[in-house]
């Protein structure tokens, strides 16, 4: 804790990873029936100056993990540091990592500058200084004009925007998200996250999101965290989450995703053949899991890497649903008792089919993966 | 502008007796009809009284009187100190527990939540008769422990002491009630900027509790001004306006002084009141922003933890030795002077002083569930209908909360002891007394649960092609069956309790128990005064349980109908 704090440049902002090791939380029911286990030994690392988000259902865990690293809930076991420095023992008022609350948290009593102000003023900075900051914030924020109002009397994007100046004019070493977006409509919401993901970029704060809208995730995130039962399903680029899932559950969370069964046919130098009833399947780069010859597994592929051939050649199914969306049309196709989603995008160069129509399917060989055909909704633990 | 359903065509065709609800409109008229006799009519019989002279004629001589008499003013004086000091001592000991209570991780909470509110339920004159009992000329602790002879108790420190017990319950509901709704995460967010415990309490916990701060110590203010049993017993040579007026009335016969000083006692109850509801509540900050987003994490550091502890336990233990020393007494011969045990007592009350029991457990099983439904029909118009007069009925029937009892005797005296209101001697004069006094309580909660249901629910049931009193059997009723049975009980608890009012009204044939509590206690027959107590305190129960069974039975049976 003896760092000295440094001017306001990038630098400052360098070194404040955030690792979780080994890291628990148990709650007792509320009828004291037993226990509920919120994380399992959670081992992670957010990286300096990037945003991680934390994505998963309701009750996976995520927002249990932000609470204990902003010190809300108490560690049950495992370690958190910021830095190197381990912090579960320091009190959550002293852990300089600033939260951007759900429901905004804002003061009801305070006016907008003293909202903004309270961190500087609980550090008792100089008067001037104080006054300084919170200027300059509330022109980062474009809030100019509204330091005197209260904040029931200001929108709700407004009212965000207060709490992301709040969290940012102490310039925490990390920034904690929870949910920020929910209580917003969708337009705004959208808006919101842009702006979050620039000022982000542009102060370089290590920040550490939580959501369970995928499409947010997607778009703000340089890393993100899956979770589900307590557990971390998967760790990565949302490229690489949304591409190269590593089983079903993330497949199915992160996107919309076909499953297809199949079995191995024959491998070669440059792919993978399956078997799926009487057709077979080439796939070139099936990922992480590799198969053995005459083993039952699973393909995997987006909707938007299924074609319609046209003519006779590929997968043979019938569509049992066509919905039209504007940009894309959607079908569901059922083939062999699978049923598997189809987009086609810019509807009106292609045919528009409609339900009952007999079909054929190509598949990219560049797009499937094959995952083992065991692999769970999930890790069951 | 086209079609105005609100302008005054639009009300007088909603209140046209042959309108769409020609029912509702019966109901609204005949309503106001009875807020008019038994509330407005009673206060301007006491105003008229004030200022005019025994023939009629306008003249300020009784008020005159009064206001040169130093005697009335010192009472003035007493009733506002005493209600002051009771308010401020009861500010800190309710929000001491209601902060214990919601913000910190204290074993037994249960226990010290039921301890804080039980006084509310209680009779009147328990506290005062322990407090005789305990530190009294013969008190257990004056006299027994300490050996001292020719205490007087009788005065300012004993009545703050009473007072402060029996009322701080209203400031802790408040408090607490606030308390609870502040957002979690706004005082998380204080945590999180950095602040300490201490500054997050001053800066944030502390100014969003201003309001209920503010409401608690005016109601209790209003309760303090009000008390008419504490003072009665305990006052001694501190007089307070409240037992001033009860002196004139029935010690001099002087109706005109009587009702003079109930005005000096209605003016400040009725601003303290005014102030309330319609300035302080008007400032809650709570819920700006989002729901209350998880659990609120209790505070566990264990200085906080212990001394929260203690300071409730504390109180707790008073209450406790105050209630122990009534049900101990109950069962003592004489007390102080033959502490041998004995049922005596509650055979007396079981054989000679067994009417006035039964008269108020009959007169409050009449004006229970009339009060109870009233109430929930002026909630139900207040809130969903559109009427002339709408805010003034909600004013008017709110307003008995704020005329303290004596004033509501005085004024029922003097409205009704001719014909065609001749109602004095009856008990109808006390089962009215009973209903329009006590539905303030059945009203708010009932408004405040209305308010929060979707008014489109009911929509769906007219839409569906139900009338507005299938709708309110059938719908609102039952959706409101909370706020229905807290109006019940507090409706019950208070006719059962009540003194202020009835003590001017009751009859030979209607004498009533807690009357007869007060007239053993001025006879220092505190054993019988104490199993009355007993005895009220167990029909009570019973009684609430009874009700508790019979509203939810009753929604029961409409619900599988």
């Amino acid at each position: 804790m003896s760092q000295t704090k440094q001017k306001n440049t990038q630098n400052e902002y360098n070194g404040n990873n955030v690792t979780l090791t080994e890291l628990k939380k148990v709650f007792t029911k509320h009828d004291k029936s037993g226990e509920l286990i919120a994380v399992n030994k959670v081992s992670l690392e957010f990286e300096s100056s990037k945003l991680t988000t934390l994505l998963g259902p309701s009750g996976c865990g995520k927002t249990t993990i932000l609470r204990m690293i902003a010190g809300f809930e108490q560690v049950t076991s495992g370690d958190i540091s910021v830095g190197g420095k381990s912090i579960v023992d320091t009190a959550p008022n002293k852990r300089d990592l600033s939260m951007v609350f759900q429901s905004y948290a804002l003061f009801p009593h305070m006016d907008i500058f003293e909202n903004i102000a309270y961190g500087l003023r609980v550090k008792k900075l100089p008067e001037n200084e104080i006054k300084e900051r919170t200027n300059k914030v509330i022109k980062l924020m474009q809030l100019d004009g509204m330091e005197k109002r209260y904040p029931n009397q200001i929108s709700g994007g407004q009212q965000q925007r207060i709490a992301l100046a709040r969290a940012i004019v102490i310039e925490p070493k990390v920034l904690l998200f929870d949910e920020p977006l929910s209580n917003l409509d969708a337009k705004l919401r959208e808006y919101m996250r842009d702006e979050i993901r620039k000022l982000q970029l542009r102060l370089g704060i290590t920040s550490i999101y939580v959501t369970h809208d995928q499409n947010e995730a997607m778009a703000i995130s340089d890393k993100v965290v899956i979770m589900n039962q307590g557990n971390i399903e998967q760790y990565g680029s949302p490229q690489e989450i949304y591409y190269h899932p590593r089983n079903k559950f993330v497949a199915n969370f992160m996107g919309k995703a076909n499953f297809i069964n199949g079995t191995i046919q024959g491998k070669e130098s440059n792919g993978v053949f399956v078997k799926v009833g009487t057709y077979s399947v080439k796939v070139n780069n099936p990922g992480w899991y590799d198969p053995k010859q005459g083993e039952d597994v699973t393909l995997v592929i987006r909707p938007e890497a299924v074609k319609f051939s046209g003519n006779s050649e590929g997968l043979a199914g019938k569509i049992i649903r066509a919905t039209f969306l504007g940009s894309i049309a959607e079908y569901d196709i059922d083939i062999l008792g699978n049923s598997v989603c189809v987009q086609v995008y810019n509807p009106q160069l292609n045919n528009i089919y409609e339900a009952g129509t007999e079909v054929s399917l190509l598949l990219d060989p560049d797009c499937i993966r094959i995952l083992p055909a065991k692999s769970g909704e999930g890790n069951e633990i | 502008m086209k079609n105005d359903d609100n302008g005054l065509r639009g009300k007088i065709a909603k209140l046209n007796p042959f309108g769409k609800e020609p029912l509702v409109t019966l109901v609204i008229i005949t309503i106001f009809i009875f807020l008019f006799i038994f509330i407005v009519y009673p206060l301007y019989k006491i105003l008229i009284i004030s200022v005019t002279d025994s023939n009629g004629k306008l003249s300020f001589e009784a008020i005159g009187s009064v206001l040169a008499n130093k005697y009335y003013l010192q009472s003035l004086m007493n009733s506002l100190g005493l209600a002051l000091a009771v308010s401020v001592i009861s500010l800190f000991v309710g929000y001491i527990f209601a902060y214990a209570i919601t913000r910190v991780d204290m074993p037994f909470k249960p226990f010290f939540k039921m301890m804080a509110t039980l006084p509310i339920i209680s009779p009147p004159f328990v506290l005062s008769l322990s407090m005789i009992m305990l530190f009294g000329r013969n008190g257990l602790i004056t006299n027994k422990l300490f050996g001292l002879e020719n205490v007087n108790i009788y005065g300012f420190n004993s009545l703050l002491v009473v007072q402060v017990l029996s009322f701080f319950p209203i400031a802790y509901l408040t408090l607490s009630g606030i308390l609870e709704a502040i957002d979690p995460s706004v005082e998380d967010a204080a945590l999180n900027l950095g602040a300490q415990r201490g500054r997050i309490f001053r800066t944030v916990t502390l100014p969003l509790s201003f309001p209920g701060i503010a409401s608690a110590l005016l109601l209790v203010m209003v309760q303090s001004l009000q008390d008419f049993s504490n003072p009665m017993v305990l006052g001694g040579n501190f007089h307070t306006l409240v037992v001033q007026a009860y002196v004139e009335i029935i010690g001099m016969y002087d109706m005109k002084k009587g009702a003079v000083i109930s005005i000096m006692l209605l003016l400040p109850t009725l601003a303290a009141f005014l102030l309330q509801k319609y300035w302080v509540s008007g400032k809650s900050y709570v819920t700006v922003t989002g729901k209350p987003s998880y659990e609120r994490p209790k505070l566990n550091n264990p200085v906080i933890k212990w001394s929260a502890f203690a300071l409730c336990s504390l109180f707790t233990a008073v209450i406790m030795l105050f209630y122990g020393t009534v049900i101990y007494g109950s069962f003592i011969k004489i007390w102080g002077v033959n502490n041998q045990f004995t049922l005596e007592n509650y055979k007396y009350i079981f054989t000679l002083g067994s009417a006035p029991v039964k008269n108020t457990l009959k007169l409050a099983a009449y004006a229970t569930p009339v009060g109870g439904l009233l109430s929930m029909i002026i909630a139900f118009l207040v809130v969903r209908k559109q009427f002339i007069g709408r805010k003034a009925m909600e004013f008017v029937s709110l307003l008995a909360f704020a005329i303290p009892g004596t004033v509501i005797g005085i004024g029922y005296i003097l409205s009704f002891n001719q014909k065609p209101l001749l109602l004095t001697g009856t008990g109808l004069i006390l089962v009215m007394a009973f209903i329009f006094r006590n539905m303030p309580v059945g009203i708010e909660s009932g408004t405040a649960t209305l308010k929060q249901i979707d008014r489109s629910i009911e929509e769906a049931s007219t839409n569906l092609g139900a009338s507005s009193f299938l709708t309110f059997r059938k719908i609102t009723l039952p959706l409101i069956k909370s706020a229905f049975f807290s109006g019940l009980v507090y409706a019950f608890v208070r006719a059962m309790t009540a003194v202020s009012a009835v003590i001017l009204l009751i009859s030979p044939r209607w004498n009533l128990v807690t009357v007869s509590i007060l007239a053993q206690v001025e006879n220092l027959r505190l054993g019988v005064a104490a199993a009355y107590v007993i005895i009220l305190i167990i029909m009570m129960m019973v009684a609430i349980g009874i009700m508790d069974a019979l509203v939810k039975r009753l929604v029961k049976k409409k619900e599988t109908a």
